[in-house]
């Protein structure tokens, strides 16, 4: 029971970051592979809050979020004017530097070596020991995020990104502020992924820099094309499909040696097949 | 100091190699081809394989790389490039996809010879040669060579000849090219090969200057497109310039900071040229040639 | 099929797929009468210690094999579970919930990887099952908990050790240091400089490089850089050091040498070739022919082809001295935690093992030097004809 908890708790997890990711590449065209990168802030936020500050889970999921809508800035404030794969070229970039931060400014994060003991989630106080009771904790955000992006996804704004997504000069032609939605969205995805960082900080209890590299954006980020981006459900899908794949391949009987790169190349495969469904974009209305 | 200088042509050199061959298809696939570092990989392991276990010269297993990485090449374009782009695949799409095969390509190569790296040389582990107060190696002459020679012939072809002409017309625009009776696709197929055989000679000629791993190709994917940002993708003074000036930023950028952030410089350097460039984005040819 | 439909069949598949084979394996695996007594075992058979996963698997099921052919523990057949933790800590960790709640082991090996006990361990502790580290080296691990336990020498005392050669034996005094950017290369340097500073020593420079990285020509610089130095201290895995003693020859960069023990494999002379002669370093005592591992050995070669390396006789003998302790104590992981603390001179293929009461071992540390072609010791006696 407790191992497939843990694997709801993964789900949720991915759940959140596919969501927030799907905000930036399916509803408004921007392609990001610095996510794992704001994952990674917003756990080592949480993580060097809570155990050199003495701070409670909810102040450190919070300054986490923070954090992620900070480092969002150094994503979309600069970036104004780049289009479609330039743009995803400088996430790339910016994950590079976050990942070498992350493991090369010990001071802070520890290096390679990481931060361990950070304490279990507690809400109000109340230390939650039992795996049901954080799985319940992992659902209700993911739900908030959830609800709070299909919220989004169906509001004015979010009209305002799907027009930003199909042309952005037009939009801009109709009065749109395109720079200022970019920096709007970009933050919102950057503290949800942070949130989902946090979360992972404290349920694991150790962070190091090797959970937050530029593989761990991509496979993110093809949770999000699998899925279907730009759909309600698509980053759900996604996130289910790819978490379960991963502990499915595990049980069948390929050699364990072969199976993490086998399983990349199923990855790999799903990638360009999905491109070959979807060629003119990765969002349909 | 002059040892640093010569590490950083040493290492520009490499990653100019890679950027030729990669600012050829972005111009004229209009995609950024992050699958190159698939034919780099996949030349320096079969030249591995010919020359270790076959038993063939250095000369004559480099060559069967290149033509490895070649044939890759064509295979990627006529299996995935090609099709996607008749189904009239967006530049993320082709990103994307490009994206899946470089996944693929290091894992199958991860798959057959494993995790471990191997090795290509086949001289003893000799102290360079000494010229003008830094040692190079034989190897890493003839990386800067074949570079040089390599960027020369792409200028010449390109400029002086007929098929230059005509590829730098499919770069242009490919709907008016076919108005005038070249085939773009048979261009771009051809562009593609000669890429690929460059990106394969990098990855032989790295090889032999260090070491194979699975995972090479992707590395210097990373650092091929950060030359090609930094100096300007799709001309070949372009490739050169930010080969070089990744190559020499890295050295001499760690001159007086802690190594460690080497890498961490080149990334922070693509940024803020991304950064910059979006300013003048319209203004900038993107897609022609010298 | 419509969108909805897909999205069905997807969410329909993926929970019959965990449901499925969380049943199949509860089913093979759960602890009955007559049925095998399972170990759960973690190794990296992918990924950057794929190395040490390979010859830990290999050492681990000689010794199931051995064990089980004696007849297993009261007539019942040891198992090991084994998984692939591809060199993640947070795989490592979502394999030994598995094995906990799905398989319901009390005692798990491997853990190849500092991060992976690291992560892993909270849950250990927390369920209170044994973790049974083969090759994890961290100093950081000493403090891990009560239920983790190795049997790899801490690379703090590796590192010390190496300290104390240098200062004391080859009577150097000025050198700097030269680190892999992982949890690895981080502990031993670290140990390393504490201890030379603590003798009295001097480092003079820290230079790093990352994982991965083939040129490493922008540190060989720093090197000629450093003023006054006597050596170079390298804390790294075989490739990254292979390619670093390469490229010093070659730059002609002539320094002394010394390293921690993760160099010593045949890549480092393939590799480097001429260039790594002379080198020396420190590693936890194991050779194929001393007197106890002498027929392990040879099993070993018959089975595998090769001779074995440290971190095979390290799985090896966690798993014959857990089937012992099973055999003593019963199929209980406190009980056998309990048994392992009480463990002195326990004579395995690896050397002589005791825990302190940390879950650490003392073990003998040799030094070696490379030289033509392979590694070879040098007693303690001999060591200062070395300066």
């Amino acid at each position: 029971m407790d191992y497939l908890l843990h694997v709801l708790v993964l789900f949720f997890l991915y759940a959140i970051l596919t969501t927030s990711l799907d905000l930036l590449v399916g509803h408004s065209g921007l392609l990001s592979i610095a996510h794992a990168g704001l994952y990674g802030i917003g756990a080592y936020a949480a993580a060097i809050v809570s155990t050199h500050f003495d701070i409670s889970f909810l102040g450190s999921v919070a300054i986490a979020m923070l954090a992620g809508v900070l480092v969002s800035f150094c994503i979309s404030l600069p970036s104004r004017g780049l289009k479609g794969d330039y743009f995803a070229v400088l996430t790339f970039a910016l994950q590079m530097v976050l990942f070498h931060l992350l493991n090369g400014w010990d001071r802070l994060t520890g290096g390679p070596l990481g931060i361990s003991g950070i304490p279990a989630p507690a809400v109000f106080g109340a230390e939650l020991d039992t795996l049901a009771e954080t799985t319940l904790l992992f659902a209700s955000c993911a739900g908030v995020v959830f609800a709070l992006s299909r919220n989004v996804a169906t509001s004015p704004f979010g009209r305002v990104l799907h027009a930003l997504r199909e042309d952005e000069g037009l939009t801009q032609s109709l009065g749109k502020h395109t720079y200022r939605v970019t920096i709007q969205v970009c933050a919102m995805s950057g503290a949800f992924a942070a949130l989902a960082g946090a979360l992972y900080s404290h349920y694991i209890t150790y962070v190091d820099p090797t959970g937050f590299t530029v593989v761990e954006s991509i496979l993110i980020l093809a949770m999000v094309i699998l899925g279907g981006p730009g759909t309600i459900l698509g980053p759900i899908i996604g996130a289910i499909s790819l978490v379960s794949l991963a502990e499915a391949l595990r049980f069948i009987g390929i050699p364990a040696s072969e199976a993490a790169s086998l399983r990349q190349i199923v990855y790999g495969l799903a990638l360009i097949a999905i491109v070959f469904l979807r060629p003119r974009g990765l969002a349909r209305a | 100091m002059m040892q640093v200088i010569a590490n950083g042509i040493v290492a520009g050199a490499g990653y100019a190699l890679f950027a030729l061959g990669f600012g050829l298809v972005h111009s004229t696939g209009r995609f950024f081809h992050m699958a190159h570092g698939g034919s780099y990989v996949v030349g320096a392991y079969l030249t591995y394989v010919l020359v270790s276990k076959v038993g063939l010269s250095s000369l004559v297993g480099g060559c069967g790389g290149v033509l490895g990485g070649a044939v890759l090449g064509a295979m990627m374009e006529i299996a995935v490039f090609r099709p996607l782009r008749r189904r009239n695949a967006s530049r993320e799409g082709m990103f994307l996809a490009a994206l899946g095969l470089m996944v693929c390509i290091q894992n199958g190569v991860s798959l057959v010879f494993g995790d471990q790296p191997v090795v290509l040389r086949t001289a003893s582990v000799e102290p360079g040669m000494l010229f003008l107060g830094a040692r190079i190696t034989n190897v890493q002459v003839c990386i800067v060579a074949t570079c040089i020679a390599a960027a020369a012939s792409a200028w010449i072809g390109l400029q002086k000849t007929n098929l230059g002409m005509r590829i730098r017309a499919v770069a242009s625009s490919h709907e008016l090219a076919t108005v005038y009776g070249l085939r773009p696709e048979a261009i771009l197929l051809l562009v593609m090969v000669c890429a690929s055989a460059l990106g394969s000679l990098a990855g032989i000629l790295s090889g032999f200057d260090t070491d194979l791993t699975p995972s090479m190709g992707f590395y210097a994917q990373l650092m091929g497109v950060a030359a090609s940002i930094v100096g300007g993708i799709g001309s070949v003074r372009g490739s050169l310039l930010g080969g070089f000036m990744v190559g020499l930023v890295q050295h001499l950028g760690v001159w007086k900071l802690p190594t460690q952030w080497q890498e961490a410089i080149v990334f922070a350097l693509v940024a803020v040229c991304l950064c910059i460039r979006a300013r003048g984005f319209l203004r900038t040819n993107w897609g022609t040639k010298d | 099929m419509s969108r909805r439909g897909w999205i069905g069949v997807v969410v329909a598949a993926a929970v019959v797929i965990l449901l499925v084979t969380y049943f199949w394996n509860r089913s093979h695996y759960v602890q009955g009468e007559g049925k095998e007594l399972s170990i759960g075992a973690v190794f990296d058979l992918t990924g950057s210690l794929s190395y040490m996963g390979q010859w830990s698997l290999e050492g681990a099921k000689l010794a199931e094999q051995e064990v089980n052919e004696a007849g297993g523990i009261g007539g019942r057949p040891i198992r090991l579970l084994i998984e692939d933790a591809e060199t993640n800590p947070q795989k490592a960790a979502t394999i030994l919930r598995r094995f906990i709640s799905v398989n319901k082991v009390p005692l798990v090996i491997g853990f190849n990887g500092s991060s992976e006990v690291m992560a892993s361990a909270p849950i250990a502790n927390k369920e209170r099952v044994v973790l049974f580290s083969t090759g994890a080296a961290s100093p950081h691990i000493t403090a891990a908990g009560d239920y983790v336990f190795r049997n790899r020498l801490s690379g703090a005392l590796e590192a010390g050790k190496m300290a104390e050669i240098a200062f004391g034996m080859l009577e150097l005094r000025t050198g700097m240091i030269l680190y892999i950017k992982t949890d690895y290369g981080e502990g031993y340097a670290q140990a390393f400089r504490n201890r030379f500073i603590e003798l009295g020593g001097n480092v003079v420079a820290v230079e790093t490089f990352q994982q991965g990285q083939t040129d490493f020509r922008a540190q060989l610089s720093k090197v000629t850089q450093a003023q006054g130095i006597e050596f170079v201290y390298l804390a790294s895995h075989v490739r990254e050091a292979a390619g670093i003693l390469r490229q010093a020859r070659e730059q002609d960069v002539s320094q002394r040498w010394l390293a921690s023990n993760a160099i010593e494999a045949p890549e480092l002379f393939e590799i480097a070739g001429e260039a790594a002669e002379g080198v020396i370093l420190t590693v936890a005592k194991y050779a194929p022919n001393d007197p106890y591992a002498k027929e392990f050995n040879r099993v070993y070669r018959d089975v595998y082809g090769r001779d074995s390396e440290m971190f095979a006789a390290h799985a090896y003998d966690a798993v014959k001295l857990l089937a012992e302790k099973i055999e003593e104590v019963g199929y209980d992981s406190d009980r056998i935690r309990d048994a392992l603390y009480e463990v002195r001179g326990y004579r395995g293929v690896s050397g002589t093992t005791s825990f302190d009461e940390n879950g650490d071992v003392i073990k003998p540390v040799a030094t070696k030097i490379a030289q033509n072609g392979r590694f070879v010791e040098i007693p303690e006696s001999r060591i200062h004809e070395y300066k």
